[in-house]
């Protein structure tokens, strides 16, 4: 760089400095940190905190990595450390990776709050909000039994194995189907959000079993996969389809038909969960470690309780 | 980062403030203006030494990855597998270390290794990343299929490689002195991942701009027929800088493994097009024959700052993106701007 | 007599059913400038791959200052010091002059650092310099990359590289072809500078006027055969377009 241009910049940073005035330091300032961008369920997780934040006079800033992935989310959990907030809410993107940046986080004088997800260490987390996934698996278990009353041939679409929460949904459905008579569980298929590779799971499966029964999809991608699939096939409604979440495009197949049955969690409660417990942090209180939000069981018979729970964003 | 290596060889003398600042300096200038305006309105926050620190550590990874890209884009390739490497490199080298390694360390997902079983590790990432750099730039070079199409498709297996290798599921016990001392630790206050990127970036800056190995990939990227005429053994500079750029796949490796304190088979996606981003931001061109390592620098760093302060700042997620976007337009199209520029000349 | 620095007697190449070249002989004699004309068809741009390595005749001998040499690519035809500008020029777009000009044969500095592979700079554009005003060229600046200078400039930059590593001969194809009146005639005036420097030039053209102007002697290919050898100071246009078109190779022995 040449001199003239590198003393140019230099009168830029200077003034910018002198510019500078400090920043009201606000009480009770919450950051939350979302799994990633544009997912209905941390929309609406968003927007119960925000709503909430509100009513508690919180100052809330939300943010989120372009992915689900920890390289993805670091950057943005370092970012939020700057801003030193009285209180972190994070959704952990990794139990592993993200130990470290949040224990930054902490050093650097912020109170955590793990949500959805969790971290392998959790020393440094003030309380946990979750929902109980293999409770929901065995919902799930349950409801299929329902459906399938001389049970049949069943398939779980799910992510590749790595995601706590999805593996727990995956292993309370295996463990109730195991104890339910008349049920041959065919094992379960990987998808990484990708609804393209859900969809050909189960045209696939149903080329090698064309008496498959049912259908367990751990999230909102699978299942929107797997519909697609049985719509390709012809299948739609032979096979019964069970998925975990409440997106609204979840929701709508279950009003017309589709799915069968929803295991709904309430981000919209857990965003206020946080608030509630991000605020008593503040004001000196201490929590559980653990806060369990509800999981309901959605049906077609009930359309009034499947718009409740729909996960909407409906604040952005 | 100060590097010697601050010019690219082909435009030191124009001399003229406006030419250079239109032409080889504005990327530059852009950096310094996104600094200056996050310090100008969140100055103890943006400019902490924390938040300073965290922005090169955030940096270092895509620095050496960057890096290997720069040379195979100014030989006029590309090449889409990095971040796969990366992961194949990272499952190698981890599943290598917790095979040799005894007890488990101190804390959660740590083994007790040590430093000769880290080496060991270590270079069985280079190795692995060299091996499929080695597999691209044949096939490009020998075989002749375009390396757009080659890296596609090493980058296709390379993660399913690593997915083959793991069973899909991350390797979670790295070795504690790997966590703490490389992925954690600092010397003199400057993280050791820095160190490391600021390595590879100087030494990858001198051999490319100082070295007649370096000028050959210049002429190579401007205009292969004419260096093959000119007696430049252009197959294997070809496979060498596929060679190196996977070489950089295996240390980066290394430090995802350090940093994270487990492999990331699910991450990494979008590694290949940030570093191709950050190298077109960075003034190289996309066809080959000119560009520089320092520019590939300030390319990286852009879009980490702008993430950074866009976070910082509160605002929303989905305006990030889209301001990312329309930076990289702005650089592509600036870059036109000079070449036609550079024409009329 | 003097024996020619480049002798090529008696090419026969065919390509499937078409005999391109039945019999052709040419020669360079040192310190001329030598046309090689005909028309198109004619075989000349065989005869000048042939003669730079870039092809092999099917029958017949090439001879270096009297030595048999079969050339297995353009490279060992360098070695030999014959060196071609082809219409393309083979320079690298973005590379500025002085590192065209030593492109593959890059200047390292001594000692130890050499041996690590790092450039001389300094050197390569002291000596590019020298070999540019040597020849009288003149560009606007020696840093900026080639793609920036104008046609004229860059055949110039390209002969200047082929005089600095042939010893012996450098064969200009065409180097005209796509320049304007002032550039053509800087290009003329380098040949005639790159022989008055000691190396032999072969001039390939369609141009009867410029070919008379700037050539000391010029050879006839027709159908594939050379079938005349001309002094050019005593030759005519109709001269050169009469062997063209109607000339036989019994004339020219």
């Amino acid at each position: 760089m040449k001199w003239s241009q590198s003393r140019w910049v230099l009168g830029l940073i200077l003034v910018s400095l002198s510019l500078s005035s400090v920043q009201a330091q606000e009480k009770g300032r919450v950051s939350l940190v979302l799994g990633t961008k544009g997912s209905p369920f941390y929309q609406s997780l968003q927007c119960g905190a925000m709503a909430r934040a509100d009513e508690l006079g919180l100052d809330l800033s939300v943010s989120a990595p372009n992915r689900f992935a920890a390289d993805s989310q670091i950057p943005v959990i370092n970012a939020v450390a700057a801003t030193q907030p009285d209180v972190a809410v994070i959704v952990p993107t990794d139990m592993q990776a993200l130990v470290m940046p949040v224990r930054q986080l902490a050093q650097r004088g912020s109170q955590i709050i793990t949500v959805d997800q969790t971290l392998a260490d959790t020393s440094l987390v003030e309380t946990q909000i979750l929902t109980d996934n293999e409770e929901g698996g065995r919902m799930a278990a349950r409801q299929m039994a329902e459906l399938l009353a001389d049970g049949g041939k069943v398939l779980v679409i799910t992510q590749p194995p790595g995601s706590i929460a999805q593996d727990a949904r995956t292993q309370g459905f295996e463990a109730q189907l195991g104890t339910q008579a008349g049920f041959d569980y065919l094992g379960a298929q990987y998808q990484a959000n990708d609804p393209q590779k859900a969809a050909e799971i189960v045209t696939s499966t149903l080329s090698a079993h064309p008496d498959l029964a049912g259908i367990f999809a751990t999230n909102d991608q699978g299942a929107i996969g797997a519909v697609t699939g049985l719509r390709q096939a012809g299948a739609l409604g032979r096979v019964k389809m069970i998925a975990y979440d409440a997106a609204s495009a979840e929701v709508a197949a279950l009003k017309n038909g589709a799915i069968d049955a929803l295991i709904a969690q309430d981000p919209a409660q857990e965003g206020r969960v946080a608030m509630d417990s991000a605020a008593a942090l503040i004001n000196g209180e201490t929590l559980p470690a653990t806060t369990l939000t509800d999981i309901v069981v959605l049906t077609a018979d009930d359309p009034a309780q499947a718009d409740q729970y729909e996960y909407q964003a409906d604040c952005l | 980062m100060t590097t010697t290596t601050a010019e690219a060889p082909t435009r030191r003398d124009t001399g003229d403030l406006l030419f250079r600042t239109l032409t080889g300096g504005w990327i530059f200038l852009l950096l310094i203006v996104l600094l200056s305006i996050f310090l100008v309105l969140r100055p103890e926050q943006f400019g902490s030494a924390y938040n300073v620190q965290q922005l090169t550590i955030n940096a270092a990874i895509f620095l050496v990855l960057a890096v290997g890209q720069t040379y195979v884009i100014i030989s006029a390739g590309i090449d889409l597998s990095v971040g796969s490497v990366l992961v194949f490199s990272s499952v190698v080298s981890s599943k290598l270390m917790l095979y040799l390694a005894g007890d488990g360390g101190t804390s959660f997902g740590t083994t007790d290794a040590g430093w000769g079983i880290i080496l060991v590790g270590v270079a069985a990432a280079v190795l692995a990343g060299m091996a499929w750099g080695l597999l691209n730039g044949f096939l490009i070079a020998v075989a002749r299929i375009p390396a757009l199409i080659v890296t596609l498709g090493t980058m296709g297996m390379a993660l399913g490689g690593a997915q083959i290798l793991s069973d899909g599921v991350d390797v979670r016990a790295m070795p504690e002195r790997l966590v703490n001392d490389i992925g954690a630790g600092s010397i003199a206050g400057i993280p050791v991942l820095v160190l490391i990127a600021a390595l590879c970036v100087v030494v990858a800056g001198i051999v490319l701009h100082k070295t007649r190995y370096g000028l050959q990939v210049f002429a190579v990227g401007s205009h292969i027929e004419a260096a093959r005429r000119s007696g430049i053994a252009v197959n294997r500079r070809l496979i060498s800088v596929y060679a190196l750029s996977g070489a950089m796949a295996g240390i980066a490796a290394v430090m995802a493994n350090a940093r994270f304190g487990t492999t990331t088979i699910n991450g990494h996606v979008m590694d290949n097009l940030t570093t191709i981003s950050a190298v077109v931001l960075g003034g190289t061109s996309l066809f080959g024959g000119a560009g520089s390592v320092f520019g590939t620098v300030v390319g990286v760093f852009i879009p980490i700052i702008l993430l950074n302060g866009f976070v910082i700042m509160g605002i929303p997620p989905f305006w990030q993106t889209v301001a990312m976007g329309a930076v990289l337009i702005l650089a592509v199209w600036v870059d036109q701007l000079k070449r036609r520029l550079r024409k009329r000349g | 007599m003097t024996t020619p620095l480049l002798e090529a007697t008696d090419i026969h190449r065919t390509f499937g059913h078409v005999q391109a070249l039945r019999g052709a002989n040419f020669s360079v004699m040192p310190n001329e400038i030598v046309a090689l004309i005909g028309d198109n068809g004619a075989g000349k741009s065989t005869l000048v791959k042939i003669l730079s390595g870039a092809d092999r005749p099917d029958t017949g001998s090439i001879r270096v200052a009297g030595e048999t040499m079969h050339f297995g690519s353009p490279y060992d035809a360098q070695q030999a010091g014959i060196a071609t500008v082809f219409q393309d020029l083979a320079l690298a777009p973005d590379l500025p002059p002085a590192e065209n000009l030593f492109l593959g044969r890059e200047l390292v500095r001594p000692g130890f650092a050499g041996r690590l592979g790092f450039l001389d700079r300094r050197a390569m554009r002291e000596r590019a310099a020298e070999q540019f005003q040597r020849l009288g060229v003149h560009l606007k600046s020696d840093r900026v990359a080639i793609e920036t200078l104008s046609g004229g400039q860059r055949q110039s930059v390209a002969i200047a590289r082929a005089a600095m590593w042939a010893q012996r001969v450098i064969i200009l194809d065409e180097p005209t072809a796509a320049l304007g009146v002032v550039q053509t005639q800087r290009v003329l005036d380098l040949a005639k500078r790159v022989r008055d420097q000691g190396i032999s030039v072969v001039l390939i053209s369609h141009n009867m006027p410029q070919v008379l102007d700037v050539a000391d002697r010029v050879q006839v290919l027709r159908l594939g055969q050379t079938v005349a050898n001309l002094d050019a100071s005593s030759a005519s246009v109709d001269d050169l377009v009469r062997e063209m078109t109607s000339g036989t190779a019994e004339e020219a022995a």
